[in-house]
């Protein structure tokens, strides 16, 4: 089989096949029960979280787990874990793109609808986890009477920044991704309500050969500057940490270190997207074994990164052989928190290592249980970035084990609610896939079976 | 609880009296008492609105009146603190008298007599003493006290027994002295009171005493200790045998777990060394008798300059033996006669007294500040009795048992709130000043004897206690408020003549498991337990807040498979376990006063364990603090104590966070290192540069710091439910840690580090930095993201994770009273705000304006934990002059940072903990 070929069935080499499979399920055609059942679940599930930060607003942090020592805790986690997610949209997009791989077509729209929901989500933590939530704005420079202006030093300025931009690039990138398809649904028959407002958000667009062109140099364009901005977000998430004096945080390998795991559990929620929307909405001739095989190499690699930079931080903590690294290191492996530990380094170290076999990366079961693997192994990563350091900081009086509550477990399950509700939103609304670009593979494929 | 639902009892008028004078309380809140009340400094501008004016006055504990001041605004006490010229205060203060100022304005307090019928004003209460008492000769009148030590009170009681001459006055205190005095009437042949001059012992020896513990000496013995310690020349060195870890124990230099029996032995052998005549050979375990080897070793070379002391737990034999020995090695101790002149035993005139209750002779009884329905032991039914007494009144300030018990309550006023006088554990008299009106109503014990005697004459409070001091003349009289303490009046020492040597039997431990019975080191005698900040004070040896575990040693632990916070039964109680290191075998403590079953909310707030644990109910039908022989049955039930500190011992390289020296060595000097951190902020020339210098080795762990921050500085009291969750607010801990070279207490407040890690890390810059190197919190501009916590190495700020400064712990009374204690200097910190040591900054600005006002040189300013300090352990004051107290303390040898290897160079700093091991130690 030719090389454009392994990403699309022969079926799906007419392009007017390629625009029923996609645009067919959208509004026009009957959203189905298995869809309401899912809205159903997912918005009882959001409520389940919109109540529990309702009641963190009203009575305060206290409601949480967090305590004098672990003043961080489940919000932060879920905040590094969400902009995780967020990170692996816009690094298909963008760094697929440059490299130039054919793969990307079929993944990249709902990877990047992911990457806006998830880094929205996790925009929300650290407002959600302040003890002041009503003042979150004091840390963007706004002009005031007082003159006062956020600290430049403070890491936390810095991600402030990074999420904001990188969420209003992200923004762009899906919306500049998404022009074509909207003009092509304007195009269709179907509702009229429908068709005005993709037409509106189309902005015009014909199709003319200039305007292919500026698209595309564009799109290249954004590309080249998403791929340093998808390093730098999740760079100063790690930077959070690093820039500080805690044992086991001041570590430079954080911030590489963040950006590899952050891709990593991208992936595995690309992985767990790409076979639900393929069953769900019928695309399998265009969403092709190839592909997940595809997202597990990515994911065995990202693995085994994650593996050296663990191993590199217990080398660093064993031979600078300080007191306080020591000490935290014995605790990762023996403390309260030890089954968490070796929980991560199962899901995101071990489970992988199964997709060395080409078989097993084409098992749709093993992919579910590695990514889910991976994305249970990266929250354990995050939560026990934080509980290990700051239960057991330098202050042996000052220990203090982390117990999460209930409204903690509530607003972690209600983001998840809120991404998968949001999600199924999204697809009714917008081509998951980008028509115009399963074309484009299309005629590559087509000239290359001839 | 009376109920305002059964009016019927209150007549119409009473009704409306009292909703006016309700209203006209809370109108008027805090206002100046009846007669002009004199402020211990003048100060013409004193009166002007948000001025602190201080007044001498009087704080009480066991009856014992220990010399205060009280800083009080506009009108409002808002703390209290020691009077340099009280010898039971010497200007510091304990965490009695800390923690009294919340009393004052605690929303549990009685507001109203209450009788059989429900709530009833006073004049009913008058007329129901009337009516039984009038014209008769006291016959079958009981008033019952603790200890009383007042000239005036004991001049009135005596007034009213002139005319009633059948009326008697039994007085009995919970934590009782009964054995020290029939101690010392076996040795000298009469009661007397040893005083021990600490100051001047170069050799402590302690048998299950806890001079260093809660009590009414505690500040003067303290701060004689540490005087003695910090004394170039000779080291001190003390030595402890006691069954479970006290504060004394933990500060000693050799200390040793002993069976309480077996006390007894250890000072026999002492005994035989000085020539008892008898053969040393007792029943020790070998440990114990390498250990009291050591102790006879060191005394015979301390002739004069050693002491023994024994403590109220043991017998009264023990106490006289130990008064041959102190004679023997001519001791310096002082014996005076009581200052309490009831020389009667407070175990058995209170049992005479349950007793005559219960065969119906007592036909009215009067409680004066008393709760022996706590404490009575258990088999004497006292409540029970008590319910035969026709009239029974209990003046007490809280709803406790006794006042639940009695068929009329009435409200007692708080000290700061009555005229009156106390004298000191060494006699010393001081006069009490109050400083508001009566906020709930109350009468002062004064004014309840006039009820109980309403033929006498009745002058004011005031005039008693001014007639009672002679001060006819108003310049004298002035003179005497500003003092507060009366000159001369100390007790003079008297010569005891040759103590007899009387010899105990020596005794074997049994092999059951007995229980120890100390009075709480934060509670007292269960007197604080209606006292949030005190319920939520560390216990100094196991961190526990709001309640008390049984303690048990990890042997017996082990043998009866039980863990901490594993509830075991024993005697009809139940309690959960807390493993202490350094408890001796067969030996389990459980500390007085927590578990009350009245009292108001915090009391018996939930969480405090509840009555199960309640150690009076182990105690003999002859008092003493001992239980009878118990089994610990394990029941596989947990129980929840909350604790602000888990860990105690630090191994291998975190012993270096409380470095101990043996006497004469100085601390290594720290390896220097690179750090990222910058060299510290600029100090702008003739600008003081604030630092402490906190001296381990002088530190109790008595907690007075503690809660004279929290008073100081407005810092609210969370519950055990809160604690429990790892939450504190307290900006000041005293940790507690034990390693292989010893251990002690290390206070930590605010580093105050020059490079704050907490301050480049907020995003909103909350944090900033001072040019007098304070390390400040913006409260308003704090968003709470708590990354300043997250990155701070020594763990010292204090997150508002609810709204704790709203937090109503008192139940369904109103917190509002408790507001009104607030130094109004100090912002009341929101939710969601993070919060620390300021280094009492509202005190540092008032010194500043005082010395821009006056033109006169900046006076150092004192920080609340400071003047708290027992032992002045706490220094504070301008590094930038090289003459002040804490510049030349940093060049002290034992002068060390803590955690300075990570480059923050704190403000805050310390003096290495000494410990004078001497030989020998590898035998004990």
């Amino acid at each position: 089989m030719s090389d454009a070929a392994r990403w699309l069935l022969p079926s799906m080499f007419d392009h007017k096949a390629i625009t029923d499979a996609i645009a067919g399920p959208l509004v026009e055609g009957k959203a189905g029960k298995r869809w309401w059942i899912a809205v159903l679940i997912s918005l009882a599930v959001t409520g389940i979280g919109v109540i529990a930060t309702g009641i963190s607003f009203a009575y305060g942090p206290g409601m949480w787990g967090n305590n004098s020592a672990v003043v961080w805790g489940f919000p932060i986690a879920n905040y590094v874990w969400w902009i995780g997610i967020g990170n692996a949209g816009t690094l298909i997009s963008a760094l697929l793109l440059l490299t130039r791989q054919k793969w990307r077509n079929a993944i990249n729209r709902f990877a990047e609808a992911m990457t806006i929901l998830a880094v929205s989500i996790a925009g929300l933590f650290p407002i959600i986890h302040l003890g002041r939530p009503m003042y979150f704005y004091w840390m963007a420079p706004y002009p005031n009477t007082m003159g006062l202006w956020p600290q430049w030093r403070s890491a936390l300025v810095w991600d402030f920044w990074a999420i904001l931009s990188y969420l209003l690039f992200s923004l762009i990138f899906f919306y500049l991704g998404l022009i074509p398809d909207l003009a092509t649904l304007r195009d269709r028959e179907g509702p009229s309500h429908w068709r005005r407002i993709w037409g509106a958000f189309a902005l015009g667009w014909q199709g003319t050969p200039a305007q292919w062109r500026s698209h595309q140099r564009l799109q290249r364009v954004m590309a080249v500057i998403a791929t340093p901005l998808v390093c730098s977000v999740h760079s100063i998430v790690g930077l959070d940490f690093a820039a500080s004096l805690m044992p086991g945080w001041t570590e430079s390998v954080f911030p590489p270190y963040f950006v590899v795991g952050a891709y990593f559990s991208g992936f595995a929620m690309v992985v767990l997207l790409a076979l639900v929307i393929r069953s769900a909405l019928g695309l399998e001739a265009m969403i092709r074994p190839a592909h997940l095989d595809a997202c597990a190499k990515m994911l065995l690699a990202a693995g085994s990164v994650m593996l050296l930079s663990y191993g590199s931080e217990w080398m660093s903590a064993l031979w600078t052989g300080e007191a306080a690294d020591l000490r935290f290191l014995r605790f990762s492996f023996t403390g309260t928190y030890s089954g968490l530990t070796y929980g991560m380094i199962l899901g995101n170290c071990l489970l992988p290592q199964l997709f060395w076999s080409p078989a097993l990366r084409r098992s749709v079961p093993v992919l579910v249980i590695v990514s889910a693997g991976v994305l249970f192994g990266m929250y354990f990563e995050r939560i026990l970035i934080i509980c290990n350091t700051l239960s057991i900081g330098y202050e042996p009086a000052a220990w203090t084990l982390y117990v999460p509550t209930l409204v903690d477990f509530a607003i972690l399950l209600g983001t998840g609610g809120l991404f998968v509700f949001a999600f199924l939103l999204l697809s009714r609304v917008i081509p998951l896939v980008p028509m115009y670009e399963i074309r484009e593979l299309a005629e590559v494929a087509k000239g290359e079976v001839r | 609880m009376p109920s305002l639902s059964e009016p019927d009892f209150v007549a119409r008028r009473e009704v409306l009296r009292l909703i006016a004078a309700g209203a006209a309380a809370s109108l008027a809140g805090c206002s100046k008492p009846d007669q002009p009340i004199v402020p211990a400094v003048e100060d013409k501008d004193g009166d002007r609105a948000g001025r602190i004016r201080r007044y001498a006055t009087t704080t009480m504990l066991a009856g014992y009146g220990r010399g205060a001041t009280a800083l009080v605004v506009d009108g409002r006490p808002i703390k209290l603190e020691g009077s340099a010229m009280h010898p039971a205060s010497l200007g510091a203060t304990d965490l009695f008298t800390e923690t009294a100022i919340l009393d004052l304005y605690d929303p549990q307090r009685l507001r109203a007599p209450a009788g059989p019928a429900g709530i009833a004003g006073w004049p009913m209460l008058e007329r129901a003493l009337i009516s039984r008492l009038a014209g008769s000769n006291g016959e079958g009148t009981v008033l019952l006290t603790g200890r009383v030590t007042s000239p005036s009170l004991l001049a009135r009681i005596a007034e009213a027994r002139a005319r009633m001459p059948g009326l008697r006055h039994i007085r009995s205190e919970a934590i009782d002295d009964d054995a020290e005095r029939e101690g010392a009437r076996l040795a000298f042949g009469r009661p007397l009171t040893m005083r021990s001059r600490l100051a001047e012992a170069d050799v402590l020896v302690l048998l299950d005493a806890d001079p260093l513990g809660p009590g009414p000496d505690q500040v003067a013995f303290a701060r004689a200790w540490a005087d003695r310690r910090r004394a170039s020349g000779k080291p001190q060195r003390t030595y402890v045998l006691e069954p479970s870890p006290t504060q004394s124990g933990i500060c000693a230099d050799r200390r040793i777990a002993l069976h309480p029996a077996l006390v007894v032995n250890a000072l026999l052998a002492v005994a035989a060394s000085l020539g008892t005549g008898t053969s040393g050979a007792v029943d020790l375990p070998p440990d114990a008798a390498a250990f009291v080897a050591s102790v006879i070793r060191d005394l015979r070379g301390a002739q004069g300059r050693a002491v023994v002391m024994v403590g109220r737990g043991q017998p009264p034999e023990v106490h006289a033996l130990a008064a041959w020995v102190n004679q023997r090695l001519h001791a310096p101790i002082d014996w005076i006669d009581p200052v309490d002149p009831d020389l009667s035993s407070h175990v058995e005139s209170l049992a005479s007294l349950a007793h005559d209750m219960a065969d119906g002779r007592v036909s009215t009884l009067m409680v004066l500040d008393a709760n022996p329905v706590l404490h009575a032991p258990p088999s004497w039914h006292f409540a029970e009795a008590l319910g035969r007494v026709p009239l029974s009144i209990s003046f007490s300030a809280f709803p406790d048992e006794t006042a639940m018990a009695t068929r009329w309550r009435a409200p007692l006023a708080h000290s700061l709130e009555s005229w009156g006088d106390a004298c000191g554990p060494d006699g010393t008299a001081s006069l009490i000043q109050p400083m508001v009106k009566p906020l709930f109503g109350g009468r002062s014990a004064l004014a309840a004897l006039a009820m109980l005697d309403p033929a006498g004459p009745r002058p004011n409070d005031h005039d008693r206690v001014r007639r009672q001091w002679n001060a006819t003349d108003d310049g004298h009289w002035r003179d005497l408020l500003v003092a507060g303490v009366v000159d001369g009046t100390a007790a003079t020492p008297v010569s005891p003549g040759d103590a007899r040597l009387v010899m105990p039997a020596p005794s074997r431990a049994s092999a059951a498991m007995i229980v120890t019975l100390p009075p709480s080191p934060t509670l007292w005698d269960g007197r604080g337990a209606t006292n949030a900040w005190a319920q939520e004070c560390p216990d100094p040896v196991t961190r526990q807040v709001w309640g008390a575990a049984l303690r048990i040693s990890p042997g017996d632990a082990r043998r009866l498979g039980v863990g901490d916070e594993d509830i075991v039964v024993f005697a009809g109680l139940s309690a959960p376990v807390k493993i202490v290191e350094g408890q001796a075998e067969g030996v389990a403590t459980l500390p007085l006063g927590h578990a009350r079953t009245a009292g108001g909310p915090i009391a018996t707030a939930p969480g405090t364990l509840g009555p199960g644990t309640d150690a009076y109910r182990l105690r003999g039908s002859r008092g003493g603090w001992l239980s009878g022989e118990v089994t610990l049955v394990p029941t596989g039930a947990k129980a929840h104590t909350p604790r602000n500190q888990k860990d105690f011992a630090l191994d291998g390289e975190a012993a270096s966070l409380y470095p101990v020296l043996a006497p004469g060595e100085a601390m290594p000097k720290p390896p220097s290192r690179a750090t990222l951190l910058g060299a510290g902020p600029e100090r702008p020339p003739d600008t003081p540069q604030w630092a402490m210098v906190i001296d381990t080795s002088a530190c109790i762990g008595c907690n007075a710091c503690v809660v004279a921050c929290q008073a100081e500085n407005n810092i609210p009291a969370i519950g055990p439910e809160q604690i429990g969750k790892g939450r504190d607010m307290h900006w000041l801990r005293v940790d507690r840690y034990e390693h292989e070279h010893g251990g002690g207490y290390q206070p930590v407040p605010c580093m105050q580090c020059e490079t704050a890690p907490c301050e480049p890390v907020c995003p909103v810059e909350a944090p900033v930095h001072s040019a007098e190197g304070l390390n400040l919190q913006v409260y308003n501009r704090c968003i709470g993201t708590r990354t300043c916590q997250a990155n701070c190495p020594y763990k010292v700020r204090r997150f508002n994770f609810l709204d704790y400064a709203g937090a109503d712990l008192w139940g369904d009374l109103d917190p509002a009273p408790v507001t009104a204690q607030r130094n109004p200097e100090v912002t009341v910190r929101a939710r969601g705000v993070m919060e620390k040591c300021t280094y009492c900054v509202q005190r540092i600005e008032t010194a500043k304006h005082g010395a821009d006002a006056t033109g006169e040189a900046l006076v150092t300013p004192v920080t609340a934990c400071q003047a708290a300090c027992p032992t002045q352990a706490i220094h504070f004051g301008n590094l930038a002059d090289p003459a002040s107290d804490v510049a030349q303390l940093r060049r002290d040898p034992r002068h060390y940072a803590l955690l300075e290897e990570l480059g923050t160079r704190p403000r805050t700093t310390y003096l290495a903990k000494v410990r004078d091991a001497g030989e020998g130690e590898g035998e004990a």
